[in-house]
């Protein structure tokens, strides 16, 4: 079974942005990189109390 | 009395205005181009703040601080005010933004599975009226019980 690595938005927006970077450039972006700038989105349900918190 | 011959008094009526103007066109040129490099300077300047504050925002727990700081970096990457030399400093605040992950996958090795995680708010309209409702009647509550 694959071990799952939690990556956040800001992370996943870095790499992509190195990722693109490399294709002007043709700087090397290891393997690591590319599996976080594309990076399976997804959903999980926010619990009441967080909604709750940012209603107040 | 000393006398000039006629292309002389012609050189010197109109060729003295002439070289005055040229003057001023060059003086003007130089100042410009001070300018334009007084320009440039300050706007480095500001553009090596911008990617200062940029960097620090990257790399915040607060998730929405560390967005705006990556989309800023991002936007700094490809924009004309750095030259490639500078770059390198944005692509090294990048490097760190996503620096523990990557080492967490290379360390894992080839069966990982990275996923980002979105929160999906699935409380319904009417639990946010009730959580005011709750604040209101709470406040009424003390209200009353103040007076009382």
């Amino acid at each position: 079974m694959a071990k799952r690595v939690v990556v956040s938005s800001a992370q996943k927006s870095a790499a992509r942005a190195m990722v693109n970077r490399s294709t002007v450039t043709g700087r090397y972006v290891s393997d690591s990189v590319r599996k976080i700038a594309h990076a399976r989105v997804e959903a999980v349900s926010g619990s009441e109390n967080s909604r709750v918190s940012k209603v107040r | 009395m000393t006398t000039l011959p006629t292309w002389s008094v012609w050189l010197v009526s109109l060729g003295t205005p002439l070289l005055t103007f040229v003057g001023v066109l060059v003086a003007q040129a130089i100042s410009r181009k001070g300018a334009q490099e007084l320009e440039t300077r300050s706007r480095r300047e500001e553009t090596m703040r911008n990617l200062r504050w940029a960097a620090e925002l990257a790399v915040k727990d607060d998730e929405r601080m560390a967005d705006l700081g990556v989309a800023q970096l991002a936007a700094l990457l490809e924009s004309d005010l750095l030259d490639d030399s500078e770059k390198g400093f944005v692509e090294a605040a990048l490097d760190a933004v996503y620096q523990d992950p990557e080492a967490e996958i290379e360390q894992l090795g080839e069966d990982v599975d990275v996923v980002q995680y979105i929160v999906e708010d699935n409380v319904v309209i009417t639990d946010e009226v009730a959580v005011d409702e709750v604040s209101s009647d709470t406040n009424t509550e003390d209200g009353e019980g103040g007076h009382g």
